[in-house]
C-alpha cells in the first residue's frame, strides 16, 4: 500500500534495517533533486537503486519498513527530518502519477480498507479525524474513477482526463490538505475543502504527510540505542553542521570595503539601509545575522546599526525608532542573537531557502530574495546600480529562464569570480566554472535548513565499504581499478554510483559514508573555503556562505594560488 | 501622545480597578476544563524603560492581578499553552507549545502607499476605513470559509486591529495549517520591491470573487474620493506600473496628463482596458481581472503572515492600554466595524476620571454592577461578556455531545 498507516511488527536484523535505511535515504535525497516524472524514472538506471530496489516498490514489506524507521530516525534531527518529509511527498507524488487506472483503485481500496481497520477503537482526535478522512477521500475516491471507467465503457479513462475532471468528490476538514488551502486549489465552507476528482493525487499526498505528522507526533521521543549508530551515519550524510560555524574575523572597515561581493539580498538591503537609514524588523534580523555569521564582533555590528540610526528616518522608511530611544533594545536584540542573552544560543543566519520564502509576505518588507521577490525593474535597478554590471549581465541574470533562484545567484556569483580573475578568458583554467547546477538548471541540492551541501565536499575521505558491501553492491572491480591506479579507495568506492548519479543529475557531489570515516590528512578544509581545486566552487546555501566563499576567492587570487580547472579531477578514474 | 510618567500613575489604578482580571482569565482559561490550562499560558510583561519579563504564567486570576497590580506593566502580551508551566521550562527537558489562538495583526503603517491622509502611525477617520474593509473581508472569510465562530476583535491602541480566533479547532491547528489559513487569506504578495502585488487569475475563486465584491464597494469612496490616491503624477505613474500591456498603459500615460482627479483617471482606465480586452488587443501577460487586481492591492487587508503563522508569537492582550497613545485596546464587534470610531476609544486618564465622578456621585457602587461598567469601557466590557458567553455555550453544546446520560 503506498500510503503506510500502521509500523511493521515482526523481527529483522539490525544489519538488514540499517541497509534498508541507508538505501531508501540515498534514494530520497537523490529524489529532492528531481524535478520532473522523466528524471524521477531515471533512478531506475541507477546501478544501486536497481540493486536495491527491495526497499523502494510500494507494497514490498522492505519498503515499509525503511519508511517507518527513518520517520523515527527523522524525529531526532529537524534537518533529516524535513529532507525526509519532502522527499517522501515527492515519492507519493510521482508513484501515484505512475499508477495504472487499475492500480490506483487497488490502493485506494487498500488504503480505504486498512484506514477503516484502525479507526474503528479510536476515540475522536487527530488520528480519527484523519483516519476518518482518508476512508471518505480514497472511498468516494475510488467510487468516482469506477464511474470514470463506466463512462468510457470499460476502457481506462486517460491520465488527462482525470487530471481535469472537476467533477466533486468529497469533504474533507481543511487543516489536512493545507497546502491545497494555501494555494488556493480548494474551495472551502464551513471548515471543509471540497475535493475535486483532479485533486485525488494531490489530496493523497497531503493525506500521508498528515498521517507522518500525527505519527511524528505520537512516537516515542528516544530512539532505540541500537539505531544511533544508523542515526549519525544518515546525519553526517546529509551533512548536517550543529550551527553554521565561525568565520573569520572581519573588522567593518574591511565588511565596508568588500561590499561588491555581497549577495543581492544582503545588497538589496544595505542599500536600502544607505538610503533610509532604517529597516523593517525582519530584514534588519536578517541583515544582522547575517553580519554576525560572516564574522563581524558584537561591538562592530553595533556601531553598524548606530551609525545608520542616528541619522533622521528617509523619506518612505516605515520604521520610526531612533537609535536614542531604542538603542536599548537594539543592544539587548543583537546581544541575543550572539548568544550573549536569552537562551544563550547564538542566532543562525538565514538560508537562501528561507529568504526565498519570505518573499511577498509583507507589503513593508524589502528583503528577501531579489531573485524572486523583486519584479524585473527593481532587479534590474539593484544589479545595475548597486552591483554595476554591464547591461548584458544584468539581462542574463534577470531573463525568465525558468531556473530556481539559487541558480541564477550562482551565476551572479561567477560572475563576480570572473571579474576578480579579470574576466581572464585567456585564463581558463584559473576561472571558476559553477556547474553544480543541474542541465535543466535547477538546484542540485535539497533545500533543508541547517545544512551544509559544501560540507560534502569537505568531509574526509572514507573507506565506506560496510555498508555498500551490506548492499550487496560489487565492489572488486572497483576497488581493483583503484588499487590499480594508486588512488585511494575512499575516493573510488561509489564512482561507478557517482558517475552514473553524476551523469544523471549532473550532480557533483561525492559519495561518501559516514560510518567509521577515519579523516585522511589534508582532505578537510576550513569552512567557507571556496574549493576551487579539482571541485567546482562551494555550492552555498546561505547568504554568508555566498560572501564568505568569495572573500576566500579574493584572498587566493591576491595570494597568487593557482586554481586548477575541473578537468583534472578525472585523472583518478584512469 | 501619552506621558510616560502619566502611565505610571494610572497603571496602578487601572490594574486594580478597571482591567478584567477576573474574566480575561476566564476566556484564557475556556471554562477550566483543561487541567491548568491557564498555567500553561505564557504571557509577558513589558515594564516601563523597556524591561521586557518573557514565560509569566499564572494559576488563576488572583495570582495574575496580584501581578498586575506589583508590577504595573506598560505591555501585556498573550503566547501559547505550552505543555507545562511556562515558569518551570528549565526544570523539563521538553518545553513545547501546543495550542495558540489563531491570530491576525493589521497595521496601518503597511498601507502607507495607499493613502494620502496620514503616515507612518498616524490616523484619521479617512485612512480607518481600510481598517473597516480588513476587518469585513477577513471576518467573512474565517467565517464561512474556514467555519469558525469565535472571533474576537481588538483595536490595538493606536493604528491597527488584531483578530483572535478563539475555536477550540482553531487553538489546536498546527503550524503548517496556521500558515495555510493566512496564505489562504493573503492576496497581496511582494515587498517594496514588486509593483503588482496582487495576482488572481482569470478564474476568480470564491473568497476572491467575494474579497473584490467588499472591496469594490468601498473602492471609489475611500480611494478615489477620499484618498484621491490617483491625483499627481507619481501617483498615477505608480497605478501604470501595474499594467502589464505595453499599449494601454502609454496610452493611459498620455491621457492621465490631461485629467486631474482620481475618479477620471479612474475611469479613462476602465474605458480603455475594457475596450482593449475586448477587442483582443491586450498582450498575454494581462490578466483579464487586471481591474479587480488594482482595486484589491488599493484595498484588500495586508497582513503580517508571521504572526499568524507562528505558535510561538506573542500579541498584545485586549484590554491593555497602549503606551504610546494611552488608549485601551477595546474589543470591537467586526459587523459594526463601520461605526467604530479610534478617536473615540477611552485612554486611561479618561477612564480614570470617569470613575471617580462616577464613585463621587454614589455611596457605594450596586454590587452587581462592576467598575468598568461605571465608564466608557462599558460597551467594550458588554461585547467581551457577549463573547465569553459564546464561548460557554459551545462548551455545553460540546459536554451535552459527550455526556452518556444525555437522552
Amino acid at each position: 500500500m503506498v500510503i503506510y498507516l500502521a509500523p511493521p511488527t515482526g523481527s529483522v536484523s539490525l544489519t538488514t534495517i540499517e541497509r534498508l535505511c541507508m538505501v531508501r535515504f540515498e534514494y530520497l535525497k537523490y529524489l529532492t533533486n528531481v524535478n520532473s516524472l522523466e528524471e524521477f524514472l531515471e533512478a531506475t538506471s541507477i546501478n544501486f537503486f536497481v540493486q536495491n530496489s527491495d526497499c523502494l516498490m510500494e507494497h514490498n514489506p522492505s519498503d515499509k519498513l525503511s519508511f517507518f524507521t527513518l520517520r523515527l530516525l527523522s524525529l531526532q534531527s529537524p534537518p533529516l527530518r524535513t529532507m525526509v518529509e519532502a522527499a517522501e511527498r515527492r515519492l507519493l507524488h510521482y508513484r501515484l502519477r505512475l499508477m495504472s487506472l487499475a492500480e490506483l483503485r487497488y490502493t485506494l481500496c487498500r488504503t480505504s480498507a486498512r484506514a477503516d481497520r484502525l479507526r474503528g477503537p479510536l476515540p475522536p482526535g487527530d488520528t480519527r479525524s484523519l483516519l476518518d478522512s482518508l476512508v471518505s477521500v480514497t472511498a468516494a475516491a475510488d467510487r468516482h474513477l469506477a464511474e470514470h471507467g463506466e463512462e468510457t465503457e470499460g476502457m481506462a479513462p486517460s491520465r488527462s482526463q482525470l487530471e481535469t475532471c472537476e467533477e466533486p468528490v468529497v469533504r474533507v476538514p481543511f487543516a489536512l490538505v493545507a497546502p491545497l488551502v494555501a494555494s488556493r486549489s480548494v474551495t472551502l465552507s464551513d471548515g471543509y475543502a471540497l475535493l475535486l476528482c483532479r485533486h485525488t493525487p494531490a489530496a493523497l499526498s497531503c493525506l500521508q504527510e498528515a498521517a507522518l505528522r500525527v505519527g511524528q507526533r505520537q512516537a516515542r521521543p528516544a530512539v532505540d540505542g541500537r539505531l544511533l549508530p544508523l542515526l549519525s551515519r544518515l546525519t553526517s550524510r546529509l551533512g548536517v553542521v550543529e550551527g553554521s560555524g565561525p568565520a573569520a574575523p572581519l573588522s567593518l572597515s574591511a565588511l565596508e570595503a568588500a561590499t561588491p561581493l555581497l549577495p543581492p539580498c544582503m545588497l538589496a538591503l544595505r542599500a536600502e539601509l544607505r538610503h533610509r537609514h532604517r529597516l523593517p524588523h525582519q530584514d534588519r534580523v536578517a541583515l544582522s545575522v547575517f553580519l554576525k555569521d560572516v564574522g563581524l564582533s558584537l561591538e562592530d555590528n553595533v556601531r553598524f546599526w548606530e551609525r545608520e540610526y542616528c541619522q533622521p528616518a528617509g523619506h518612505g522608511a516605515t520604521c520610526s525608532h531612533s537609535w536614542s530611544r531604542c538603542q536599548k533594545r537594539y543592544l539587548y536584540s543583537l546581544r541575543h542573537m550572539y548568544g550573549l542573552e536569552g537562551r544563550r544560543v547564538a542566532f543562525e543566519s538565514h538560508s537562501c531557502r528561507r529568504l526565498q520564502e519570505r518573499c511577498g509576505q509583507s507589503v513593508s518588507s524589502c528583503g528577501g530574495c531579489p531573485f524572486v521577490g523583486f519584479d524585473a525593474p527593481s532587479l534590474t535597478s539593484l544589479l545595475t546600480s548597486e552591483a554595476g554590471l554591464e547591461p548584458a549581465e544584468v539581462a542574463a541574470l534577470t531573463t525568465e529562464t525558468g531556473e530556481e533562484p539559487t541558480v541564477r545567484c550562482r551565476r551572479y556569483r561567477s560572475l563576480l569570480m570572473r571579474r576578480m580573475c579579470g574576466r581572464g578568458g585567456a585564463q581558463g583554467e584559473r576561472m571558476p566554472r559553477d556547474d553544480s547546477v543541474r542541465r535543466d538548471g535547477a538546484s542540485a541540492f535539497p533545500q533543508t535548513d541547517n545544512v551544509r551541501q559544501d560540507e560534502a565536499s569537505e568531509l574526509p575521505q572514507v573507506d565506506g565499504v560496510r555498508p555498500y558491501e551490506a548492499s550487496g553492491l560489487p565492489l572488486e572491480d572497483s576497488v581493483k581499478r583503484a588499487e590499480a591506479s594508486g588512488a585511494e579507495v575512499g575516493n573510488l568506492i561509489a564512482s561507478s554510483d557517482r558517475g552514473d548519479i553524476c551523469a544523471k543529475t549532473g550532480l557533483r557531489e561525492r559519495i561518501v559514508d559516514g560510518a567509521g570515516c577515519d579523516s585522511v590528512p589534508g582532505s578537510s578544509r576550513p569552512p567557507g573555503t571556496a574549493t576551487l581545486g579539482n571541485e567546482e566552487p562551494t555550492p552555498f546555501r546561505k547568504p554568508s556562505e555566498f560572501f564568505c566563499s568569495l572573500l576566500s576567492f579574493r584572498e587566493n587570487q591576491s595570494t597568487g594560488v593557482v586554481i586548477a580547472g575541473p578537468k583534472a579531477e578525472n585523472h583518478h578514474l584512469k | 501622545m501619552c506621558d510616560e510618567n502619566i502611565l505610571t500613575d494610572l497603571l496602578p489604578v487601572y490594574y486594580s480597578r478597571l482591567f478584567p482580571s477576573d474574566k480575561f482569565c476566564k476566556w484564557l482559561s475556556y471554562g477550566g476544563d483543561v487541567p491548568n490550562y491557564l498555567d500553561r499560558r505564557e504571557m509577558s510583561f513589558t515594564l516601563a524603560d523597556d524591561v521586557y519579563i518573557r514565560y509569566q504564567s499564572f494559576k488563576d486570576a488572583e495570582e495574575f492581578q496580584q501581578e498586575l497590580k506589583k508590577k504595573c506593566p506598560h505591555k501585556i502580551d498573550i503566547g501559547a499553552v505550552y505543555n507545562h508551566k511556562p515558569k518551570e521550562r528549565n526544570s523539563v527537558a521538553v518545553f513545547q507549545p501546543q495550542e495558540k489562538e489563531l491570530v491576525f495583526d493589521i497595521d496601518m503603517t503597511d498601507y502607507d502607499d495607499v493613502r494620502t491622509c496620514c503616515s507612518g502611525a498616524d490616523i484619521c477617520h479617512k485612512c480607518w476605513k481600510f481598517m473597516t474593509i480588513a476587518i469585513k473581508c477577513i471576518d467573512d472569510t474565517l467565517r464561512k470559509d474556514f467555519g469558525f465562530h469565535h472571533l474576537l476583535w481588538v483595536y490595538s491602541g493606536r493604528r491597527g486591529v488584531h483578530c483572535w480566533v478563539c475555536d477550540a479547532a482553531a487553538r489546536r491547528l498546527s503550524q503548517q495549517a496556521r500558515g495555510a489559513v493566512a496564505e489562504y487569506l493573503q492576496l497581496i504578495k511582494g515587498g517594496q520591491n514588486q509593483a503588482k502585488k496582487v495576482s488572481i487569475g482569470a478564474q476568480m475563486h470564491p473568497m476572491v470573487e467575494r474579497s473584490v465584491k467588499t472591496c469594490r464597494q468601498y473602492f471609489r469612496t475611500v480611494c478615489l474620493d477620499e484618498q484621491d490616491i490617483f491625483a499627481s503624477t507619481e501617483q498615477h505613474t505608480t497605478l501604470l506600473k501595474l499594467i502589464p500591456d505595453d499599449a494601454t498603459r502609454k496610452e493611459l500615460a498620455t491621457s492621465f496628463l490631461k485629467l486631474k482627479t482620481s475618479k477620471d483617471k479612474w475611469e479613462e482606465l476602465e474605458g480603455v482596458f475594457t475596450r482593449n480586452l475586448h477587442s483582443g488587443k491586450l498582450s498575454r501577460s494581462t490578466s483579464p481581472r487586471l481591474l479587480e487586481e488594482i482595486i484589491l492591492q488599493y484595498t484588500y487587508p495586508r497582513l503580517d503572515i508571521e504572526v499568524t503563522k507562528g505558535l510561538n508569537h506573542l500579541l498584545k492582550a485586549p484590554f491593555c492600554v497602549h503606551p504610546k497613545t494611552g488608549r485601551v485596546c477595546v474589543p470591537m464587534e467586526a459587523r459594526a466595524a463601520d461605526k467604530f470610531d479610534p478617536m473615540a476609544v477611552p485612554t486611561v486618564s479618561q477612564l480614570e476620571s470617569e470613575l471617580n465622578e462616577a464613585l463621587k456621585n454614589q455611596e457605594a457602587p450596586p454590587a452587581d454592577v462592576s467598575q468598568p461598567m461605571l465608564t466608557s469601557l462599558k460597551p467594550a466590557m458588554q461585547l467581551f461578556n457577549k463573547f465569553l458567553a459564546g464561548l460557554d455555550r459551545e462548551r455545553s453544546t460540546v459536554n451535552k455531545k459527550d455526556d452518556p446520560m444525555e437522552w
